[in-house]
């Protein structure tokens, strides 16, 4: 086209030179050669304006052919980039804005270093109480008693890449002073969470040791612990020492967890008995540290049948402090899937033998001027091993996510760490409890019991409970706590 | 025995970790989905170098499946963990992940592992208040966003370059598989889309808060739920509500998410004259439905169907 152009101007620059010099010269044969030329090239500028044309819709088509490439490459893997399409690419900008939206509502929402770097939950647990035993027989006033079993916060936190934290506050009303509820610090630990196959916890926590005594109180399925466990392993099953857990690495679950503390159970002596009350005066050795260890496995029979087994011991090999637990728990779990009412089932059974060496200062009468007739008290030290066996069996079953039916029965020989009283091998203390749960939601219960205690020295009792609890804030779902 | 003890644990602690190495040239990536339907988009796209399960059948509440220590043992043998997100799975799947004690998975993309597949996908209902009053189950939104049509292709895209990361050896396959998996998609957008020209404008109710992302994009709307919050129990009064809402509204659909009895759902349909659909939430669902595309086409049809449009 350029050629026509430079023809063209070349004939007007000729054009206009001779028509200066002498217009009126012109032959009309030139002018008629000048007025063909000038249609010519008329021509071909038209020509040229269709060349044109076709060229802008090649490039309209292979603009919108790029769009189509570009709509399919939006999504291209490597990095989540969102190729910028053309202004056209209508589907490609909504996407790209929704990512973005995405992001600012994430930077948004995201904690800032000044911020609470803590989760905190807190959970409410009270029962209305109606017991017509024996004074002796209740822990708490007998008859009707509101009881404030526990007002809990839960902190936990990532404190870095190594390790998490959790705290554990309860504050849970003592009759003995008045129903005030101080609270005390149930659990406070430290653990990894950088380890492979591994976690190692340190700190206050609860012992490895069976099924509900892992539970806290706000956990349990029915309003009391099975006085089994609060017997053997002494109330408090948490302690102060360090674990080991591991996940073996194979395709089967298997649990194991080991862990050394000072000692389990508020029951028990903190220190040798013969070695002083002083705990700042004391030395302790290791054997007389508790040792703890629980293995777990469990089996599934299709996707409704869940059986877990476990067995657990807590071992304290000092002879005069000696202390040999043991237990073993079966818990099975029905839990059809695709259950359109949730229905679900939970049966859980723990037998345990209860071994504690006691050693005890005993008084007895001497007889020190030889007349035959005893004048003075001596102390002795006596040892006494106290046996015994005992278990529990529950039975939950869930008819909706909101409504579950129990009944439960638990009985043990008591055996008492503390004291020297005689073996009471051949008698159990026994309770058969049936309980409702009504969950009003994952954060809100209210639940009755009623319960039949017949004790060893053949006293018996009733006892209803009527428990309420909520849950609010941070909250997690524990795996040890199903 | 001290001597033993400490042994024991240098040697459990020193123990050289091979698991947090990419996997090796030739071996599958061991794939966990907390949803068949992402275990579906991980076998298109991971073809032969991935080995995936599913941890769900599809039956389940997604926010109440049962923990079971099998679990566990799955999540400490696998290298990828793709999870919807959102908090869709907080009631089960943390504490599993935690006992699992495998560094690869750890939640929130602490470990390599974590996929999320709603990720860069803007929630929907995200709560201004934190207060459970709002119910129980969608704290940071609407997390029910693998029903909806339109967001196959941003979940396939999360889960691709989630496990190109993972095996940057196989990264060329994974993005070609990609590329076809999203033609696929793109191809039975184009039928969707049709079937949304039949469906839009016609009202509906479901079971629990879980259709909106699909309604939506079929152009129908939802005038509430079966559920007056999300977890929160039917009640009968909030029941004879909904009836005379979806009367007053003229509402022709109930959509029943097959983890719910069918019960109340039928009562309500029968009392105000609307049909039940059987709409799933994740694939399995429908039990003829093997992939996310055929659980999409089976939605779609049976709403179809009990909208009489068909
Ligand atoms: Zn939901």
């Amino acid at each position: 086209m350029t050629r026509y152009r430079i023809l063209w101007a070349a004939v007007l620059t000729v054009g206009a030179w001779a028509r200066g010099r002498a217009a009126e010269e012109v032959e009309p044969g030139y002018r008629a050669v000048l007025e063909q030329l000038k249609t010519l090239s008329e021509k071909v500028d038209a020509q040229e304006k269709k060349l044109e044309a076709q060229d802008q819709t090649i490039q309209d088509q292979n603009r919108k052919l790029k769009e189509q490439d570009n709509l399919l490459s939006v999504y291209k893997p490597g990095g989540g980039k969102i190729a910028a399409g053309p202004a056209g690419d209508v589907l490609a900008r909504l996407q790209k804005v929704e990512q973005q939206s995405a992001d600012a509502l994430k930077a948004a929402t995201r904690k800032k270093p000044g911020d609470l770097n803590m989760a905190v939950g807190a959970s409410l647990n009270t029962s209305f109480r109606s017991f017509d035993g024996p004074n002796s027989k209740a822990e708490r006033p007998a008859g009707q008693d509101f009881n404030m079993r526990g007002a809990e916060l839960v902190f936990s936190a990532d404190v870095d890449t190594f390790f998490k934290t959790y705290m554990v506050l309860n504050g849970a009303a003592d009759a003995a002073s008045n129903d005030e509820a101080v609270p005390t610090v149930e659990e406070a630990a430290i653990y990894t969470t950088s380890l492979s196959h591994v976690s190692v916890k340190g700190g206050r926590f609860f012992v490895p040791f069976g099924r509900l005594s892992a539970f806290h109180d706000d956990a349990l399925p029915f309003v009391t612990r099975p006085r089994v466990l609060d017997t053997y392993v002494g109330g408090e099953s948490a302690g102060d020492g360090v674990q080991v857990q591991a996940l073996i690495p194979i395709k089967h679950f298997f649990l194991v967890t080991g862990g050394i503390f000072n000692k389990v159970g508020a029951e028990f002596p903190l220190l040798h008995p013969l070695d002083g009350t002083d705990a700042t005066n004391s030395r302790r050795n290791g054997a007389e540290l508790t040792y703890a260890l629980k293995m777990l496995t469990s089996f599934d029979i299709g996707d409704t049948h869940t059986f877990e087994l476990g067995a657990s011991t807590i071992q304290v090999p000092d002879q005069a402090m000696r202390r040999n637990l043991t237990n073993i728990e079966f818990t099975y779990k029905w839990h059809p899937t695709g259950s359109p009412l949730r229905e679900k089932l939970v049966w859980g059974t723990e037998l345990l033998r209860n071994e504690v060496h006691n050693t005890f200062l005993r008084d007895f009468n001497v007889d020190t001027d030889g007349d035959g007739a005893p004048d003075t008290v001596a102390t002795r030290q006596n040892r006494r091993w106290n046996t015994g066996y005992g278990g529990y069996s529950y039975v939950e079953y869930f008819l909706s996510r909101h409504w579950s039916l129990g009944a439960s029965a638990d009985l043990f020989q008591p055996t008492d760490p503390t004291s020297s009283r005689a073996n009471t091998r051949h008698t159990y203390d026994q309770t058969y409890s049936l309980f409702t749960t009504y969950k009003f939601t994952e954060f809100s219960l209210i639940r009755f019991q009623g319960s039949r205690h017949e004790y060893h020295d053949g006293h018996s009792a009733n006892e209803f409970f009527l428990q309420w609890m909520v849950f609010w804030g941070a909250h997690t779902h524990n795996f040890d706590m199903r | 025995m001290r001597r033993f003890i400490w042994i024991a644990l240098a040697t459990l602690l020193l123990t050289p970790n091979s698991r947090f190495l990419y996997a090796e040239e030739g071996k599958k990536l061991k794939v966990v989905t907390t949803m068949p339907d992402f275990a579906d988009m991980a076998r298109e796209i991971g073809g032969n170098h991935v080995e995936v399960e599913s941890l769900t059948k599809g039956i389940e509440d997604i926010h109440g499946v049962p923990v079971r220590p099998s679990i566990v043992a799955k999540l400490a043998q696998a290298d990828v963990l793709i999870e919807l997100g959102l908090g869709a799975e907080h009631a089960w799947v943390p504490a599993l992940v935690e006992t699992s004690n495998n560094q690869k998975i750890q939640q929130d993309h602490k470990g390599i592992g974590d996929i999320i597949v709603s990720d860069g996908v803007l929630p929907r209902e995200v709560p201004q208040d934190l207060s459970r009053k709002e119910g129980e189950q969608h704290p940071q939104g609407n997390p029910h966003l693998n029903v909806d049509p339109s967001k196959g292709k941003a979940m396939a895209t999360n889960i691709a370059n989630g496990l190109s990361a993972n095996a940057p050896q196989y990264a060329k396959d994974f993005e070609a598989n990609l590329a076809k998996y999203l033609e696929k998609i793109a191809a039975k957008e184009k039928e969707w889309q049709a079937a949304a020209e039949k469906l839009k404008g016609i009202k509906c109710v479901s079971y629990h808060r879980d259709m909106i992302y699909l309604v939506e994009y079929l152009g129908m709307t939802t005038i509430g739920e079966i559920e007056p919050k999300p977890g929160v129990p039917p009640s009968s009064s909030h029941t004879a509500q909904l009836i005379e809402d979806m009367k007053a509204q003229g509402v022709k659909i109930v959509i029943r998410e097959p983890q719910y009895s069918e019960k109340l759902p039928n009562d309500i349909a029968q009392k105000t004259g609307a049909k039940v659909a059987k709409v799933a939430v994740m694939v399995g669902g429908h039990p003829e439905a093997k992939t996310w595309i055929e659980t999409v086409d089976a939605n779609i049809q049976a709403l179809l169907e009990a909208a009489g449009v068909k």
